[in-house]
């Protein structure tokens, strides 16, 4: 009888204890959405009339096509609306810079991580237990720290204000991250599969593209785009590297649109949750594959 | 999130016979390796090294570079900037770091169980991870608007206050209101975390536990928490380095102020290293974040059961 009281006062306290958890992770989310619908003028009224006064996709117009929402035409004579944030028009070219980098950090992130990881887990080699403390080890040097040293390197190889510098970086970023999930994806590979292939002559890389990374594609899949979510959303060395309008990302983008009196609260809402999608869309393939292949592997 | 590199005592199979000699397998390991080491060694050693060099180097754009000693070092903690940062950065982070973890511990508890509708709620939590801190700043910075904020607005609306509270101007409130921002920014990597070593203990323990007759309470202390310890300490060491290096955030969505509040040290650095275009004293202070953060990791890493992290051989 008193069990039966706790468990529905538990259940009880977890809903309450979620609502509470979601209406703190999702409020803000919502709140932009909505400024980024509404006319700006029932926003920043006091007391705001975010209900009543309609919704409009003007602003994702404007960024997407340069059409002037309607709500700027009727003021253009109060303000210089040429100047109604050209900045933010870029923001679907600095998207394509930031997914293009993204991707190609990606590849190359599995590209050297899958060999190393392979190495690391399967094969009798010394010292690498030494090997993987340093590869972690390295992501505990706080980035500010070498953000001037790498900045002076890159202009040293005439790298700064390209893409090139920003995917060097980052894969140097991302790097042990992706080979520290691909060993736990790596270990749940049963021995006896690749002995059967040893004794068949094949040489360690042909096991690893043959036999294991087949058998180990979501978490390689998992890893990959967690790689390309860290690359996509990072901001200080996109910054530091990449200040010209012709390589800005997206997260210097939208930095930039933020602090600029001449973009809207609508327009760089509209611009937040454009900029956030891709990262967005990759969020729950990273949840299903790499999550779950570390919850799997640390069990083990 | 521990790794293990060793068989789990499977022993030598008669299979072992068939395996290459160690040499040749040492040197495919070798080869397969090194590409990555070269990578991460050139992307990380290097810059380190040439960061602690320049620390101790006059490199004034105005004035020839000449090794200086620690003349960087005394300059930059000297100056009365340095204290108020490390005040304002050591604030952030406890309160960030407490804040998130034991918010991920009692998230995670919660999660743990499918219920009506857990396959939904667990992908919405995850949202805000896929936000950029600088963008998180932004969003915050309007959820917190003076004149016309979310936070205003609702509270307004529900009768909570009378006036509308000036968040971003007032030091106190301002640094709160960054706490919050980040809070939510780290909270889900956090759940993430934990939600993995709880779903990792065996029914059985819990079943075990409660024929003794343990409590709810007794269960999570005795049975729940010796299993999700390691992702705790996992949890918070990270949350404490983002907060030491906290700096997008704080960068989008207060730029440091009012005044000073929310001046956290790496914004401060680098101020000194782009804005005063002194890299020398940026490379100092940079130098000093390293090593606080290395003592508050080693400090941290303590609180780990013995053996939590050491089955990587």
């Amino acid at each position: 009888m008193s069990t039966r009281l706790q468990e529905r006062l538990e259940s009880t306290a977890r809903y309450l204890w979620l609502a509470l958890l979601l209406v703190f992770v999702l409020t803000p989310f919502l709140v932009t959405l909505l400024a980024s619908l509404t006319p700006d003028k029932a926003i920043v009224s006091q007391p705001a009339r975010w209900f009543t006064s309609g919704f409009n996709i003007d602003n994702y117009v404007y960024i997407l096509t340069g059409k002037l929402p309607a709500q700027y035409e009727v003021e253009a004579g109060q303000r210089t609306m040429s100047m109604v944030s050209q900045e933010i028009r870029f923001l679907p070219t600095a998207m394509l810079h930031s997914v293009i980098v993204a991707f190609l950090v990606m590849i190359f992130d599995l590209l050297l991580a899958a060999p190393a990881a392979y190495a690391l887990v399967k094969m009798r080699i010394g010292g690498k237990g030494i090997v993987l403390n340093f590869i972690l080890g390295t992501r505990l040097i706080p980035l500010v720290a070498v953000a001037i040293p790498y900045y002076e390197l890159m202009q040293m190889f005439r790298l700064t204000n390209t893409l090139t510098s920003l995917v060097i970086m980052y894969v140097g970023l991302t790097l042990p991250f992706v080979i520290l999930i691909l060993c736990v994806a790596f270990r749940q590979i049963d021995r006896s599969i690749e002995e059967a292939a040893q004794v068949d002559g094949l040489n360690p890389l042909q096991i690893l593209v043959r036999i294991v990374v087949p058998v180990a594609a979501p978490s390689i899949v998992g890893a990959g785009l967690f790689a390309f979510m860290l690359s996509y959303c990072e901001f200080l060395f996109g910054l530091l590297l990449a200040t010209n309008q012709s390589v800005r990302t997206m997260p210097v983008t939208m930095a930039s649109v933020s602090v600029n009196p001449d973009v809207s609260l609508g327009l760089t809402c509209a611009g937040i949750i454009l900029g956030v999608l891709p990262a967005l869309i990759v969020i729950v393939p990273v949840w299903r594959y790499m999550i779950r292949g570390l919850a799997e592997g640390s069990s083990k | 999130m521990t790794v293990s590199l060793k068989r789990s005592g499977d022993g030598l199979t008669r299979l072992e016979r068939a395996r290459p000699a160690p040499n040749y397998e040492a040197r495919w390991g070798w080869s397969l390796l090194l590409p990555a080491l070269v990578v991460i060694g050139a992307l990380s050693v290097v810059p380190l090294a040439r960061a602690i060099y320049s620390s101790f180097r006059q490199t004034s754009p105005l004035l020839p570079p000449k090794f200086i000693g620690f003349d960087n070092y005394r300059a930059v903690m000297e100056s009365g900037a340095f204290m108020t940062a490390w005040r304002v950065t050591l604030q952030f982070t406890t309160i960030t770091v407490v804040l998130t973890t034991v918010m991920a511990m009692i998230s995670a508890s919660a999660l743990n169980s499918s219920f009506r509708g857990s396959s939904v709620v667990k992908p919405l939590v995850l949202l805000p991870w896929a936000v950029p801190g600088v963008i998180a700043g932004v969003i915050w910075r309007w959820m917190f608007n003076n004149n016309y904020g979310a936070i205003n607005t609702i509270l307004h609306a529900l009768g909570v206050i009378d006036a509308y509270v000036y968040w971003l101007s007032k030091p106190g409130l301002a640094m709160l209101a960054a706490c919050i921002a980040q809070t939510w920014s780290l909270l889900p990597l956090s759940i993430i975390l934990i939600l993995a070593a709880l779903q990792n203990i065996p029914e059985e323990q819990y079943e075990a536990a409660r024929l003794d007759g343990a409590n709810s309470f007794q269960l999570y202390r005795y049975v729940t928490f010796p299993h999700i310890r390691t992702s705790v300490v996992i949890v918070a060491l990270y949350n404490s380095l983002m907060g030491l290096t906290a700096y997008d955030i704080v960068y989008t969505m207060t730029a440091g102020g009012p005044g000073t509040a929310t001046s956290v040290i790496s914004y401060f650095t680098w101020s000194i290293s782009f804005t005063n275009l002194n890299i020398g004293q940026g490379a100092a202070l940079a130098t000093i974040i390293a090593l606080v953060s290395i003592v508050f990791i080693i400090g941290i890493l303590r609180l780990l059961p013995k053996g939590a992290l050491s089955d990587v051989d």
